[in-house]
């Protein structure tokens, strides 16, 4: 008897999807709560090569979640531990350990080699920028979070029928808002429900891997571990979700993006401000002679801000632009100093960008 | 009608929420809300109506039996 063989056994299964698997490529990012019950799912069940991405260390306070690891491992890297005990349980999966976190600099490379990727991580911006990075690469994402006793699960950016399936972005399309989110560390959790959740999480990576069972695809699946009250709500595309996914902005500005709003726009942010021409205009703080010209707002260079005040109070809201962010900021910085009763934003990017990215008209 | 909170908004809430009058469409029933729950205005989640997730801009009309869940993100792993 092989040791896949009460999942081979199964009718619906078989030697088919047990070959499925053992050809799959996964890689989950954050060896977390979220993370060790997936990886040791995976491993079990024979996935063939399994990439493990976290740069934390063993903590005494993960024990009570991350069973994966041992109080001999307090302090040693995740990834080391788990590639040793994981090798221990399944010699015939391939390990491969990335000791780092996710940044926008390493994960294009590291992702491009796999065929499925799992967010265990436990930070929105990292969040945002797996998504994001997924979207570019068009890889499959199996998204899982947890909140006190209560969890979500979902599937996002799967071809189907030629189309991309729904991504983070359509659920909550703005990053800003999102930054008051509160992680494990913050909110607490048992240690039961991230392994339910992680649980859920490589059942719908089987899932994709086989084509056995209906993946949560346009789906997000709620879970409450005190009720055990669960409900799936259907997700479509969300209209406000018009991020424009670019592998060259993510690699220079990554999870920059989502620090301060304020300092950092991106354009669909910036096109929601400007929608009321009289109320918000685009200021481009540079010389007469700077290019590219914009298609709209108004020209007031850096130094001559103070003078043309009247001008500027008349609206509500202000997007300062430059030519690289940097005259931009200082104009965003004298506005907080001086406008008192107006919302000022500047776009980091520069105004190159802006012409490149911005497919608006206005 | 139901509302049904999840995560952080049942710090708000506090319970499901079973509303007296009758709201034609969801922004009437959201504009109830914030005024008997101010600190929802300072809450960010998604809206599903009967499990459905509607954007932000949309506001579909209501029905008698309609459950509204609103859901947060959550960032924990």
């Amino acid at each position: 008897m092989g040791r896949y063989q009460r999942q081979i056994q199964l009718s619906d299964f078989g030697q088919k999807a047990q070959n499925k698997i053992s050809q799959s490529k996964v890689l989950v990012i954050g060896a977390g709560g979220l993370g060790c019950p997936v990886i040791m799912s995976l491993t079990a069940m024979g996935v063939g090569h399994i990439g493990i991405m976290d740069g934390d260390i063993v903590e005494i306070t993960n024990l009570h979640r991350q069973y994966l690891y041992t109080e001999k491992d307090l302090n040693k890297l995740k990834t080391v531990v788990a590639l040793q005990r994981l090798g221990e349980m399944n010699s015939e999966v391939h390990l491969e350990s990335f000791p780092f976190f996710a940044t926008a600099e390493n994960l294009f490379s590291v992702i491009q080699n796999f065929d499925i990727i799992i967010d265990g991580t436990d930070q929105i911006p990292t969040r945002y920028l797996i998504n994001d990075v997924c979207c570019v690469l068009k890889k499959p994402l199996v998204y899982g979070s947890v909140f006190r006793h209560e969890g979500q699960v979902s599937v996002f950016n799967v071809v189907q029928d030629g189309i991309l399936s729904t991504n983070y972005r359509d659920l909550f399309p703005f990053p800003e808002k999102t930054q008051n989110t509160l992680s494990c560390n913050e909110a607490g959790v048992t240690g039961i429900l991230p392994n339910l959740i992680g649980g859920f999480m490589a059942n719908e990576a089987v899932k994709l891997i086989t084509g056995v069972g209906k993946p949560l695809i346009n789906k997000v699946l709620y879970y409450n571990s005190k009720t055990n009250f669960q409900s799936i709500l259907q997700v479509s595309k969300n209209p406000e979700n018009t991020y424009i996914f670019d592998k060259e902005v993510l690699e220079i500005y990554g999870e920059k993006i989502f620090c301060n709003p304020l300092e950092v726009e991106d354009i669909n942010q910036i096109l929601t401000h400007l929608k009321d021409k009289n109320q918000h205009v685009l200021v481009d703080v540079r010389e007469e002679n700077e290019r590219p010209i914009l298609p709209f707002g108004i020209k007031i260079p850096l130094n001559q801000l103070s003078e043309k005040i009247n001008t500027l109070e008349k609206f509500n809201t202000l997007v300062f632009i430059c030519q690289s962010g940097v005259r931009s900021a200082k104009a965003l910085e004298w506005a907080q100093n001086n406008l008192s009763d107006t919302n000022v934003y500047h776009y980091k990017y520069g105004a190159a960008h802006f012409i490149k990215y911005c497919t608006h008209g206005n | 009608m139901i509302v049904k909170p999840f995560g952080k908004i049942v710090d708000v809430l506090q319970q499901d929420i079973v509303p007296e009058n009758k709201y034609q469409n969801w922004m009437e029933l959201q504009k109830h809300l914030f005024e008997r729950f101010p600190e929802l205005k300072n809450e960010h989640y998604l809206v599903a109506i009967n499990h459905k997730i509607i954007s932000e801009k949309e506001n579909p009309d209501l029905q008698s039996g309609d459950e509204i869940a609103l859901l947060p993100p959550f960032s924990g792993g």
